[in-house]
This record gives C-alpha cells, sequence and structure tokens, in this order.
C-alpha cells in the first residue's frame, strides 16, 4: 500500500499540511490570488516608499528653488535699498539731488511691491510673515519719510530697512532649505547668495558712506580703525566666498557652473580688491594731502559687480536645482515604469501559469466526461513537462487499462452465447448485446431506452425493480417465462436477474437465453421416457399376469399334491393291507413320488418368486418404501427368521454387531431379505465349523458381512455369484440349492441402496459375503453437530433433528403411576400393550377405535396415547388431528405403532414418535419412558433471523407440529430472548449466528449448556 | 350351527382344491358354497351371509379389492371375516387390502393346511 499522497513522508514536511490543507481547498483563481496578493503587496510597498522618498526630495529641492524665486525681487529690493542709503547719506563730491532720492524710492516701491506679490504666493510656504511685515513696517514707515530729510531716526530706518532685508534673507534661507542643502554645490552658491554678498554689500556700502578721505586728512584714529575693520571683514568675506564657489566648482556636476561664474567670480573679486586698495591708498596718503575720490567709483563697481554675480550665482542655483529635481522626477518615472513592467510581467506570467493548469485540468475533466459516455479510444495529447504532465500521462495509462478493460469486457459481452440486456431501476433497457439481438431480432438501437417488457411481456414495468418480490429469478438462479421477438412471435426464455449498485443508481443485468431447443429435446426427452415407461408398465403388467398365471396351476399343483398326501396319510395308507411286499413298496413309492411333487412344487414357486423379485426391481417396479433404519435391528431379525436353518447343525449362528451403530437410510423388508438371503446361503454350504454376521462402521458406510467355513469359492468365480442363473462350482457333483437368483436379487437391492457387494472366499475354507450401505446424512450431520452446527432447509429432516435430540436428552427414567391410553382394534395388541405397560408400572387404558379413544380421552386425560392408525371408524390420524386441535389435548403425547409406513403425516399432525408395526417393545417402551418424563410439555423453540419471512414459514411449520415456538429477528434480540426464555433449541440462520456468535454465547449461559442448535443457510 | 363359508375364486381347480381343503368341516355343520365371479359374490355374501368368504382378486366383471370394499364398507358388513387370495403378495396389494378392509391376506400357493387352520380359526371350531 502507498503511502497517502497528501501526508508527505518526511517529518520536517508534515509542518506544510496546514497550508497544504489551505491550499487544497482553495480552487485555482483563489490559490494565484493569493500568492499573487503575497507578491504584489511588499512589492507595492517598496515601490511607493522608494518614490514617495523621491517626492521628498524633490519637493525639497523644489522648496529651495521657491526659496530662490523669492529671493529675486528681495534681491532687488535690496540693492535699491542699499541705493537708498547712499543717497540718503550723501557722498562727497557727487551731487544728490531730492529727486534722486525720489526717482530710487520709487523704484525701491516697485520692488517691494513685487516683493510683495512674491510673498503672498510663497511667504506661506516659507512661513516669512514676521520678518515681511517686520520689512514691510519699517519700509511704510520710510517711504513716509520726506527724502534727504533727516528725521529723528532717519538714519536708523535707512540701516533698518537692510537689516530686516538681510534677515528676511536669511529666514528664506532656513525655511526653503537652502542652508540645510547636503549638496555642495548648491550649498556653496546658496551661501555666496544668500549670506556672503549681501553681508559683502552691506559691507561695501557701510564703507562707501563713510567719509574715509575726511577721516584721513584729519589722521582720525578711530576713523582708521573702524575702516581697517570693515576692510579686513569685507577681505575675509570675499575670500570665504571665493573658497566656497572654488569647492562648488569642483564638486558640481553642473557643467555650466564653472564657465559662467569664474569670469564674474573674478571680477567681483578685483573690484572689491581696487576697492580695498583705493581705500588703503587713501590712509596712505600723506596727512594734509588731499586724497583721491578715486575709491567712491571703485566702491561702487564692486558694489555693481557684486550684484552681477549675485544674478549670476542665483540663476546657477536654480539650474541645479532644476536639474537635480528633473532627475529625481525622471528616477522616479523610471521606478513607476519599472515597477508597472515587472507587476505586469509577472501578472502575465501568473496568468499564462493559471491557463495551462485550467487547460490541463479541463482537458483531463473533459477527457474523463468523452470516457465516462462511452468514448474510450481518444487519450489525452498535451505537450506538458511539468507535474501536470505525470498526472496526463498516469491519466493515459488509466484510460489506456480501462479502454483495454472495456473492450476485454465489450467483447465477453458481445460475445456471450446468451443474451445479455442490462436496465436501469425502472426496467428500461440501457444495453443489449450480439446475442441478445440474435434472440429477439431486434436491433440494439431499437429497444435502447425502451421498456424490458417490450421483449418479457410477462413482467410489468417495475419487473426489474421487483423481481425479488415478485420471485422473478432474482439472483443467479433462472427463471423460465416468455420472450417476445421483434415478429411478435413468442418463445420460452430462460431469464436469470442480477442487481448491482453502481453509485446510487441500481443497475439489473438481466441474462437471457431462448430454451426453445432445449425444450424440444426436454419433450423429446419426455415422449421417450413416457414411451419407455409404457414399456416398463407393460412389462409390468405383463410379469404381473405371468406371476398370475405361472401360480393359479401351480397352486393346484401343490395344493393337490399336499392333499393327496394328506388323504393318503389318513385315510388310504391306513387301510392298505400290510404284508403284501409289491403294495408296501408301490405304497412307499407314491409317498416318496408325493413329496417330490410337492417339494419341486415348491421350488418352483420360490424361483417363481425370485424371477419376479429381479423383473420388478430392474422394471423399477418396486416401491421401495425408504426410512431411517437400525442395521442391529435387521440383522437380529434375519437371525430370528433364520434360526430354522440351524436346527440341525452343529452350531448356532454368531452375531457381532458394532455399538452405536449409526442409522442407514433404507427399505426395511428389502434390506431384511438380503441378510436372511445370505445367512441361508451361506448355511446351505456350511455344515461345520460356523457363521457369523458382523456389522461395523465404516467411514460413512454401514459395512454387514456374513462369514461361512463353507467350501469356498473360486477367486474367479467371484463375479459369478452375483450373475443371474448362474451357479458355481460342478453342478454335476454339486447338486444345486436354491434358485440362483438369491445373490442377483441381493446385488440389485444393495445397489439400489448406493452401497456394494463383494465375496472374498478361499476354497476349501469358507467365504464372506460383505455389503455396505451409506449412513444416513442426517446421522452423519447430527453427528457432526454434535449439538453444535446442522445445516439444514427441510423442515421435516428439521423435525426428525429436533425429536432425535430430546430423545438423546432425556434420559428414560421411572415414572409414577401414569396413565397411558392404548388405541388399537387389535384386542391382541392391545392386550400385548397392557402386559408390556404394566410391567414398567403404567396404568393402562384401551380403546378399542378412534371413536371410542376420543370419549375416553374426553372422560379422563391420558399421560400419553399409544394410537393404532388403521381402525374402523375413525382412523388414527384422524384422532391425532382432533387431539392437537383442542387445546385441552393439545399437551398429551401420543406415540403411533401401525402397519402403516406414513411418518410424514403423522409428524405433519404432530404426533410425538412413530412405531411401525411389527415393532421392537423395548425401544417402544424407551421412548413412552422418555415422553412422560418431559412431562408433556411442549418443547421449547426459539427461531432466530433477520428476515421475517423466513421466521414465519418456520415458526408455522413448528407450531403445526407442536412446538412452542418464539421467534427473534436479530443476533442480539436472539441471545437475549434466548436467555429469558431457555427453549430446548434454537434453529438460527447460520449467518447471523457467526456474525453474533450466537453459539458461543449461549453455550456459556448458565442453563443453556445444553441448548440444542440447528442453523440452516 | 349353520356356518356357512364362500369361495369364489374364476378357476374352477382352486374352487375345487379349497372345497377338499375345507371338507372335513362340513362334518361340523359348515356349508360351503361357492362362486366364479365377483358379481355373483356379493349377491351370495348379501343372501346366504357367510361368515368366512376366500376371496380371489383377479377375477372377470368385478375383482376381490371391490367385493371386499363394498362388503365392509358400502354394506357395512363388518362382521364378515374375508381371506384374500392373490398372486405373491406385493407391498401394493397388501396395503390396498388394508384399505378396503381385508382381514387376512394369503399368498398363492397356499398351504392347505394353513388355509384350513384359518377357517377352523375364524368359525370358532375345534380342529380336527
Amino acid at each position: 500500500m502507498n503511502k497517502h499522497p497528501n501526508s508527505p513522508s518526511a517529518p520536517w514536511l508534515t509542518q506544510f499540511n496546514p497550508g497544504m490543507r489551505l491550499m487544497n481547498r482553495l480552487k485555482f483563481p483563489q490559490k494565484f490570488l493569493l500568492i499573487s496578493l503575497l507578491f504584489a503587496l511588499p512589492l507595492a510597498l517598496v515601490m511607493t516608499l522608494l518614490i514617495l522618498e523621491i517626492n521628498t526630495s524633490i519637493d525639497f529641492a523644489e522648496k529651495e528653488k521657491s526659496g530662490t524665486t523669492y529671493l529675486r525681487p528681495l534681491r532687488t529690493f535690496y540693492a535699491y535699498a542699499l541705493q537708498n542709503q547712499i543717497l540718503d547719506q550723501g557722498l562727497d563730491n557727487v551731487t544728490i539731488t531730492v529727486a534722486d532720492i525720489k526717482t530710487n524710492r520709487t523704484q525701491m516701491d516697485q520692488a517691494f511691491l513685487s516683493l510683495e506679490t512674491t510673498d503672498r504666493r510663497l511667504g506661506a510656504t516659507l512661513n516669512t510673515s514676521q520678518e515681511f511685515t517686520a520689512l514691510k513696517t519699517t519700509w511704510t514707515s520710510l517711504k513716509s519719510q520726506a527724502p534727504g530729510e533727516l528725521g529723528s531716526s532717519g538714519e536708523d530706518l535707512d540701516s533698518k530697512v537692510i537689516d530686516e532685508a538681510l534677515t528676511l534673507m536669511s529666514k528664506i534661507g532656513e525655511t526653503s532649505n537652502l542652508i540645510i542643502d547636503s549638496n555642495l554645490d548648491s550649498y556653496s552658491l546658496m551661501d555666496t547668495v544668500l549670506l556672503k554678498i549681501p553681508a559683502d554689500q552691506q559691507l561695501l556700502v557701510k564703507t562707501l558712506v563713510l567719509d574715509i578721505p575726511g577721516m584721513a586728512q584729519h589722521g582720525s584714529t578711530a576713523g582708521l580703525a573702524q575702516t581697517s575693520s570693515l576692510a579686513s571683514l569685507m577681505q575675509s568675506n570675499i575670500n570665504g566666498t571665493q573658497s566656497g564657489i572654488q569647492l562648488a566648482f569642483r564638486d558640481s556636476s553642473s557643467p555650466t557652473l564653472q564657465p559662467t561664474l569664474e569670469k564674474p567670480l573674478k571680477e567681483y573679486v578685483d573690484a572689491v580688491n581696487s576697492f580695498l586698495s583705493a581705500v588703503g591708498r587713501i590712509w596712505n596718503t600723506p596727512t594734509g594731502e588731499k586724497p583721491s575720490d578715486e575709491y567712491r567709483a571703485a566702491g561702487l563697481a564692486a558694489v555693481q559687480s557684486s550684484f552681477k554675480f549675485w544674478d549670476l550665482s542665483v540663476a546657477e542655483l536654480d539650474k541645479l536645482l532644476q536639474s537635480r529635481i528633473d532627475a529625481q522626477v525622471q528616477q522616479k518615472n523610471i521606478a513607476i515604469v519599472l515597477t508597472a513592467v515587472v507587476l505586469a510581467a509577472v501578472v502575465y506570467l501568473w496568468i499564462a501559469f493559471y491557463l495551462a493548469v485550467m487547460r490541463t485540468v479541463s482537458s483531463l475533466g473533459a477527457a474523463s466526461k468523452r470516457m465516462v459516455s462511452g468514448d474510450m479510444a481518444s487519450a489525452i495529447e498535451l505537450d506538458n513537462k511539468d507535474e501536470l504532465g505525470q498526472i496526463v500521462t498516469a491519466f493515459n495509462d488509466i484510460a489506456i487499462a480501462l479502454v483495454q478493460a472495456s473492450a476485454y469486457r465489450q467483447a465477453v459481452v458481445d460475445n456471450a452465447a446468451d443474451g445479455i440486456l442490462t436496465t436501469d431501476e425502472q426496467g428500461t433497457i440501457a444495453s443489449f448485446n450480439p446475442a441478445a439481438e440474435g434472440i429477439f431480432g431486434f436491433k440494439a438501437p431499437e429497444v435502447i431506452g425502451k421498456k424490458a417488457s417490450l421483449l418479457v411481456p410477462a413482467a410489468n414495468d417495475e419487473m426489474f425493480a421487483s423481481f425479488s418480490a415478485a420471485g422473478f429469478g432474482m439472483g443467479k438462479k433462472a427463471r423460465e417465462t416468455q420472450g417476445k421477438r421483434k415478429d411478435a412471435s413468442t418463445f420460452p426464455l430462460d431469464l436469470a436477474v442480477t442487481e448491482t449498485i453502481l453509485g446510487d443508481k441500481h443497475v439489473f443485468i438481466a441474462l437471457l437465453r431462448d430454451i426453445t431447443d432445449l425444450k424440444e429435446a426436454e419433450a423429446a426427452m419426455r415422449q421417450a421416457k413416457e414411451t419407455a415407461e409404457a414399456a416398463s408398465q407393460m412389462k409390468g403388467t405383463f410379469l404381473a399376469n405371468v406371476s398370475h398365471e405361472l401360480r393359479t396351476p401351480l397352486t393346484s399343483v401343490l395344493g393337490f399334491a399336499k392333499i393327496i398326501k394328506k388323504r393318503l396319510d389318513e385315510i388310504v395308507f391306513p387301510v392298505v393291507p400290510a404284508g403284501d411286499p409289491k403294495v408296501q413298496r408301490a405304497v412307499q413309492q407314491v409317498n416318496t413320488n408325493v413329496d417330490i411333487i410337492i417339494a419341486e412344487g415348491e421350488r418352483l414357486t420360490s424361483l417363481i418368486n425370485n424371477v419376479l423379485d429381479l423383473a420388478k426391481i430392474e422394471a423399477g417396479k418396486i416401491d421401495w418404501n425408504m426410512q431411517p433404519l437400525s442395521m442391529k435391528e435387521i440383522i437380529e431379525r434375519a437371525a430370528a427368521s433364520t434360526s430354522s436353518l440351524f436346527e440341525n447343525k452343529p452350531f448356532k449362528l454368531a452375531l457381532e454387531i458394532e455399538d452405536g451403530l449409526p442409522e442407514i437410510i433404507g427399505d426395511h423388508d428389502r434390506l431384511l431379505q438380503v441378510v436372511i438371503n445370505l445367512i441361508s446361503n451361506s448355511s446351505k454350504f456350511t455344515d461345520q465349523g460356523g457363521i457369523t454376521v458382523r456389522a461395523r462402521r465404516d467411514n460413512a458406510n454401514v459395512l454387514v458381512s456374513v462369514t461361512d467355513t463353507g467350501m469356498g469359492i473360486a477367486e474367479g468365480d467371484y463375479e459369478k455369484v452375483f450373475e443371474q442363473f448362474v451357479q458355481v462350482g460342478d453342478t454335476l457333483t454339486n447338486k444345486p440349492k436354491g434358485t440362483g437368483l438369491g445373490l442377483p436379487i441381493c446385488k440389485q437391492i444393495v445397489e439400489h441402496h448406493g452401497g456394494k457387494i463383494w465375496v472374498q472366499s478361499e476354497l476349501g475354507k469358507g467365504s464372506t459375503f460383505s455389503f455396505t450401505l451409506p449412513i444416513s446424512k442426517q446421522a452423519l450431520e447430527g453427528e457432526k453437530a454434535s449439538g453444535e452446527f446442522v445445516r439444514i432447509v427441510d423442515v421435516n429432516a428439521l423435525v426428525g433433528k429436533l425429536k432425535a435430540h430430546i430423545v438423546s436428552a432425556t434420559q428414560s427414567r421411572p415414572v409414577g403411576k401414569k396413565t397411558v391410553l392404548v388405541v388399537d382394534d387389535d384386542s391382541h395388541i392391545r392386550e400385548l400393550l397392557r402386559q408390556e405397560l404394566e410391567a414398567e408400572g403404567y396404568g393402562v387404558r384401551e380403546a378399542k377405535d378412534g371413536r371410542d379413544a376420543l370419549a375416553q380421552v374426553k372422560r379422563e386425560k391420558p399421560d400419553l396415547i399409544v394410537l393404532d392408525v388403521m381402525m374402523p371408524e375413525l382412523s388414527g390420524f384422524d384422532v391425532a388431528a382432533v387431539l392437537r386441535n383442542d387445546p385441552e389435548t393439545l399437551n398429551i403425547p401420543i406415540v403411533i405403532l401401525s402397519v402403516m409406513q406414513d411418518k410424514q403425516r403423522g409428524y405433519r399432525l404432530g404426533v410425538d414418535r412413530y412405531f411401525t408395526k411389527p415393532t421392537d417393545t423395548k425401544v417402544l417402551l424407551e421412548e413412552i419412558g422418555s415422553l412422560l418424563a418431559q412431562g408433556g410439555t411442549r418443547k421449547k423453540v426459539l427461531v432466530v433471523d433477520e428476515d421475517a419471512a423466513t421466521v414465519k414459514t418456520l415458526m408455522d411449520a413448528l407450531q403445526s407440529q407442536g412446538y412452542a415456538v418464539t421467534a427473534a429477528y436479530s443476533g442480539q434480540d436472539g441471545i437475549d430472548q434466548a436467555i429469558a426464555d431457555q427453549p430446548d433449541m434454537v434453529i438460527a440462520r447460520s449467518a447471523l449466528s457467526e456474525k453474533h456468535d450466537l453459539v458461543k454465547t449461549l453455550r456459556f449461559e448458565k442453563n443453556l449448556e445444553k441448548i440444542f442448535f440447528l442453523l440452516f443457510e | 350351527m349353520e356356518a356357512k363359508i364362500l369361495v369364489v375364486d374364476d378357476e374352477a381347480h382352486i374352487r375345487l382344491l379349497i372345497e377338499q381343503t375345507l371338507e372335513e368341516l362340513e362334518d361340523q355343520g359348515v356349508e360351503i358354497i361357492t362362486s366364479d365371479n365377483g358379481v355373483d359374490a356379493l349377491e351370495l355374501i348379501k343372501t346366504e351371509k357367510p361368515k368366512l368368504v376366500f376371496l380371489d382378486v383377479m377375477m372377470p366383471k368385478m375383482n376381490g379389492f371391490d367385493v371386499c370394499r363394498t362388503v365392509k364398507f358400502d354394506l357395512g358388513m363388518t362382521d364378515v371375516y374375508i381371506v384374500m387370495l392373490t398372486a405373491k403378495g406385493q407391498e401394493f396389494d397388501r396395503q390396498r387390502g388394508n384399505e378396503v378392509g381385508a382381514n387376512v391376506y394369503m399368498t398363492k400357493p397356499f398351504d392347505p393346511d394353513e388355509l384350513l387352520a384359518k377357517a377352523t380359526e375364524v368359525l370358532g371350531l375345534t380342529a380336527s
């Protein structure tokens, strides 16, 4: 046996069992959906996270860009603010008009409006509200101040606007992520744009607005210090800017950065340096000499170049950010496309996988459907190389095997000599084989789908469903019915129907055979038999007539011869005068001659009898009265009958009969004839020694032998002695005694009983004639059963068993003064029985016929009745029937003692014992004793079977025979009831008994150890 | 005592044999009458009322069984002692004899002495 495919063999594989159970429950689309989800979810998660990160990065850059966007108007405004401060402070040698200031203020205001617009757009994003509001307030205050007029805090406002613009700038730097940019190039540019350049510009303007020449002329130490400080700040600032940009150049991947910014940076650095040199020269001018003003022009040039560089830097920064955004958007797009492609590929392959599986599965399904519908030929052709391919291969193997098996069966059905048809439960024909076509003349398509009653008119439409109920040959036993051919002619048909259950459908298979020929043969045989019987009848009649015709003259011859002898003896001879020797001799001769006539006449009679016997046996004219017999009884009787043969011999007949010899079935009188024949035969040839009759058991036979010490028979004559009219030995010297037909008759009789007869002999020493008779089946079965198993079907045999059991189980024992009613019309028999019964201590009453018997029973119930059958007025059977039908007398044991051999009838009527006259008185008395010991109670029988009909049949049969019967319909029921009822016997179906171990179970129950079982099948 | 014995047989020799056998009973007042067929025999039984009848089975007109049955059952003359005489005793004949109510059954060839003894016994006479 293979392991179950669902349970993997390796222990660790068992961990997959729950998963396998789950997978086995899901349909393929569900399986794929589940697995796809498990694959797609993490992928989607990873991709989402990636895209989110890219998006964050893009947002980051976008925010930076918004910062630079904001910075542009702010830078314009800041430039004008610086200009404004310069104008407000005024410069030496520069004429500044109010109109100049106003123009600058107007430009400043426009720049602020532009800035405000930008702030409305981006302020919320960059979180500038506080700083912008501060700038706006200051700018509004400054705007309201008259140009050139220095209010209480005028100068403060100019510087304040610049400071607040710078504050706003740095705020933007913070909020727009610019100052936390991790890329060095963009960070350096930002640093330059946002912090260094504006700071430089502020320092330039601060320096410009100082009156450096004045301070230098006066040699102001504080002025020098202030100038130096500003110059060094500027110097360090410009150095920082320079190194930052250099770093950006080195680090940036942008191709435009260095070419665009290198030159303006240099110009810017040079301009600032020129300015610082100019300033330095002023301070180096000797005191009193008027210092040059050229530094102012250099300062303004530096401011201008710083703005120029700032603008270019911002543009580059924008470019950098934009390219970074572009790169990331591209990255994002690639990620999305890649994800989509992967997902699409996965989905595509899954679908293809599913379709491949489903194609295999559906072609398997289609193929199996085809096969179920009968198309067995086509296997599946698929190019699978995977495990499903193995399944397909296996399926194909099965299909081929099925095709072969089916073809084989089909061939059997097609070539069967008998017609075979199958139907469903309604009797609709499903198949019809060629032999059936031949029988009925219909082609299969003409009858398939039609009712079977078309072919078997005796059956109604439900015949197949109710076969068993109708006793319609259900099972393998055929039933004879009529078939109807296509041409409406009918014919005798043997029909056997078996039922098969396929799934939930009942299929009936009918085997049909046209028995027309068989019937004709039977008829011919019957005819022949009748002819033979008629011939035999004629022979019998002839024999009877011949017998009669032979006997009649013989009767006269013998009879008159005897009368002559009597008359001679009594009347003639006494008056014959004595003395004359001639007369005396004549008297002597007449006497002898008459004796010879009588002896030969008797021999002739015996011969006729034997010839008749033999002829009758051969013609089957003998009515064999077969019944269970005791060989012992027959031998003893034969010995008694032949005792006269030994009167003049020096020995007596010896008997050696084994004890417990089983019964045989046979004809009592014929077997007695055989034994007598053998004994008398032996006695004829034996004058010395002895003759012994032996009987013993020999396997399934009883062996009887007669051994003598006579002259013996030559070996070559062993067979001859049993031949008709042959006597062995020298007939001239050994005068034949007997007719020569005795042994042939014995042979015929023994062989009729199924036995054998033979002789063993030694010349001069003696012979042994032996014959066997088979032991009766019942006796054999009874032995086999020995209180356990007996299989029977025949009710009469069953009753016989019951009787046998009661006899054996009950020892006859002394009884009290019980009354026995003896019913017989023969007063001698009544007298004989009276003496015998009274000697046993019973009270005896007598009735001379049936009517008298009934009257006596009514008057006073006897304990037992011995009943003759043939009586005037009312026969014994009638008496028994009356008594058994009256509850009052139902229980009185009845023993029939009759010459009538009709035991069956007796037992059917419910008599307890049946003896045929003459009977062995000893046995009769034993039986009477055992019946009386039972106290007249009827034997209790328990019938156990699941089939109610069988139970009823048995119950009826048993009850009609006088048993008290109870029934149980299941094994357990039977056990319970047996324990409760304590029956004398249990009759059960053997299958049921085996199933419930009925016999063993009950044997161990108290009081049931000796219960008697009969099992039937 | 006016006892009558009826001998019925279609064979004259047999009738003569039986008559001679029974001859000595005539001394004791027994009258022997004979008949050669069943029909006449039945008439004689009715009119003469014999105590004992020796009845052959195979006879013309009416066989012995029918005669016996008529006497025993139809006429109810159960006191008439009937001895059936026939060919070898087959079981079949014996049973039929029982059925028709015959009292005794004797096979041919019979022993004259036995026949005489039976008649003596039935008629309650003393053997000579």
